[in-house]
């Protein structure tokens, strides 16, 4: 039974928080300890939740492994499935399995500057890069470009603005993008002018500076923001390998079976599931069809 | 019992991943496995279509190991069978028309006979306990098989050429070719249905009383919109054009490991409702790169 690949674990939800109107973060912890304890994941991981009964599907890790004893996803209401589990209440538990895909390759870029670029809930999985890089302490600086639609979509509001304000003692610069005026966006751009602004992600590239030979940037976002973003970075001549991408696809198993997450062409065929989600801007260029 | 038949509509993939395949079973708020036992004959399978099984091999029993189709493979016994091929057939051109593994017994029709080729530990074993229905093979026999053989292999119609063929679609990802057939398709999934190869599924949970519940899973198609939609309503596939030529790049993917994805065994060409032919697309796309 165990061996069973498609069989999840018990977890049950600690803690169910809003972040927005539209998206929730789950906390969860395993119901068996040792379960919990084998769990090891890398920022960039995802797990397929399972609904008994109701379905599954795949949704990031958005806390660090350097956080033990949880796990938290956040989860927009979009569909069928989400629209069940944001119903769920803490204490419940459902059912989770991986973690599954490569993740980013966090050992190689340690001692690198690290420029993460969120847009919209692709701040999710870089949350995970994010407290990662900040607890261990082994990244010479992190930039977080954030880019978001409004005030309102901004997820993890609180930690973000603590690093706002905080961030500079953490080798941690963060910079705000929105498109749609508030007056909360407002009141974050007088007080922090040079890193707020009004715009796309793209914009808070402006007067930044990083050294390419020894800086790795990594990208999470909806699909039309790659190409955007990887021009800014090919301007400044950062190389494709040091540009990482986590990427979307439809997936029903997680490890490589279902097919639906197929990308490439007859010179190349990856899985996004196991041979991503992380991909690098050459694994884009030399396999048709990634971004 | 028909023995000289040309292809089955649906392949034997049917028995390891079949149609609608229950995986799992919720009681009382608790999966179990749905993995069931039952030892299965296949008789008279043809060359590509052992072909096909170990393309599935790679993919199911790659790690992580598919319990379900691995449970089934174990314990099935395959026989495989000569045939004759037919105008739909271009396994030779692949190099599938010969299987050297990947099944139990193979039968070879000669003219006063059957020559076995044993290929497993299973299958000599089934040869031992029923030895009164086997002779010695004789020089004579072998000389029958390779004639046999040499016939079947000036018989073939159709070729797909293989040489450059990786290369030479990337290149013409842009080429009209790809339109003028989409065009054409009518989208219904056959070929993927019939694919010895093809495997996507789609993974549903059923209700079955008030109290129990089913997990399934059932083949998909890449033919179909959804196949590459995510929640929120993005498609990374959005029109029939994407999905006709992805699944023709699917096929012609020679992966370093399981070799390539298409055996050649005729049956989306025969069950086309739009009378699209593999070879054909193929061939004319690498003509629109000259």
């Amino acid at each position: 039974m165990s061996e069973n690949p498609y069989l999840s674990y018990d977890a049950r939800i600690l803690e169910v928080k809003d972040l927005t109107p539209r998206e929730k973060l789950f906390t969860l912890r395993f119901v068996d300890p040792e379960v919990g304890e084998n769990f090891s994941f890398k920022p960039g991981q995802f797990v397929i939740v399972d609904v008994r009964g109701f379905g599954e599907f795949p949704i990031s890790i958005c806390s660090s492994p350097t956080r033990k004893g949880y796990i938290q996803l956040c989860i927009r209401k979009v569909g069928r499935m989400t629209k069940f589990i944001h119903r769920m209440k803490e204490g419940e538990i459902v059912g989770i399995r991986g973690p599954y895909g490569n993740g980013f390759p966090m050992e190689r870029m340690e001692g690198s500057n690290l420029v993460l670029v969120a847009g919209g809930l692709g701040m999710a999985p870089l949350r995970s890069v994010l407290w990662y890089a900040i607890d261990s302490g082994k990244y010479e600086h992190i930039w977080l470009f954030y880019g978001t639609k409004a005030y309102e979509d901004l997820l993890f509001r609180d930690e973000i603005v603590h690093l706002l304000k905080h961030g500079n003692a953490m080798n941690c610069s963060v910079k705000l993008a929105y498109e749609i005026e508030s007056p909360s966006c407002i009141y974050l751009e007088r007080g922090f002018s040079d890193r707020v602004c009004k715009g796309v992600v793209t914009d808070l590239f402006r007067g930044e500076e990083f050294d390419v030979e020894n800086t790795y940037a990594l990208i999470c976002g909806p699909p039309v923001m790659y190409k955007f973003v990887i021009r800014e970075l090919s301007n400044r001549r950062l190389s494709p390998g040091r540009i990482y991408m986590t990427l979307e696809r439809r997936m029903r198993c997680g490890i490589g079976k279902c097919g639906h997450c197929i990308v490439g062409t007859s010179t190349s065929i990856k899985y996004v599931c196991k041979d991503g989600p992380v991909f690098t801007y050459w694994d884009a260029l030399s396999t048709r069809g990634l971004i | 019992m028909a023995i000289d038949y040309n292809r089955t509509m649906l392949p034997p993939k049917k028995f390891f991943v079949r149609p609608r395949d229950k995986m799992l079973h919720l009681k009382n708020g608790k999966w179990e496995n749905g993995v069931e036992e039952e030892s299965l004959v296949l008789f008279g399978v043809h060359s590509c279509d052992i072909h096909g099984l170990k393309i599935l091999d790679k993919v199911y029993l790659g790690e992580p190991v598919d319990p379900y189709y691995k449970a089934r493979r174990e314990s099935a016994f395959i026989v495989g069978i000569s045939c004759t091929p037919d105008e739909y057939c271009f396994c030779r051109s692949l190099g599938t028309d010969f299987a050297m593994d990947g099944f139990d017994l193979f039968l070879h029709e000669l003219p006063d006979g059957w020559l076995v080729r044993v290929g497993s530990v299973k299958g000599h074993e089934l040869v031992w306990e029923n030895e009164e229905l086997f002779e010695e093979v004789t020089e004579e026999d072998i000389q029958h098989f390779r004639e046999c053989e040499e016939k079947r292999a000036k018989s073939f119609k159709r070729k797909l050429s293989k040489e450059g063929l990786a290369d030479m679609l990337d290149l013409a990802y842009g080429s009209p070719v790809w339109k003028k057939y989409a065009d054409i398709c009518l989208a219904c999934g056959n070929c993927n249905m019939v694919c010895p190869t093809c495997r996507c599924y789609e993974v549903c949970d059923k209700w079955i009383n008030a109290y129990e519940a089913v997990r399934e899973r059932r083949y998909d198609s890449c033919f179909m919109e959804s196949h590459g939609l995510v929640a929120g309503g993005h498609n990374f596939r959005p029109t029939r054009l994407d999905r006709f030529r992805h699944r023709y790049y699917c096929k012609s993917y020679f992966d370093p490991s399981a070799g390539f994805n298409c055996v050649g065994c005729g049956r989306c060409d025969e069950f086309c409702p739009a009378g699209i032919e593999h070879v054909k697309v193929l061939d004319e796309v690498r003509g629109s790169l000259q």
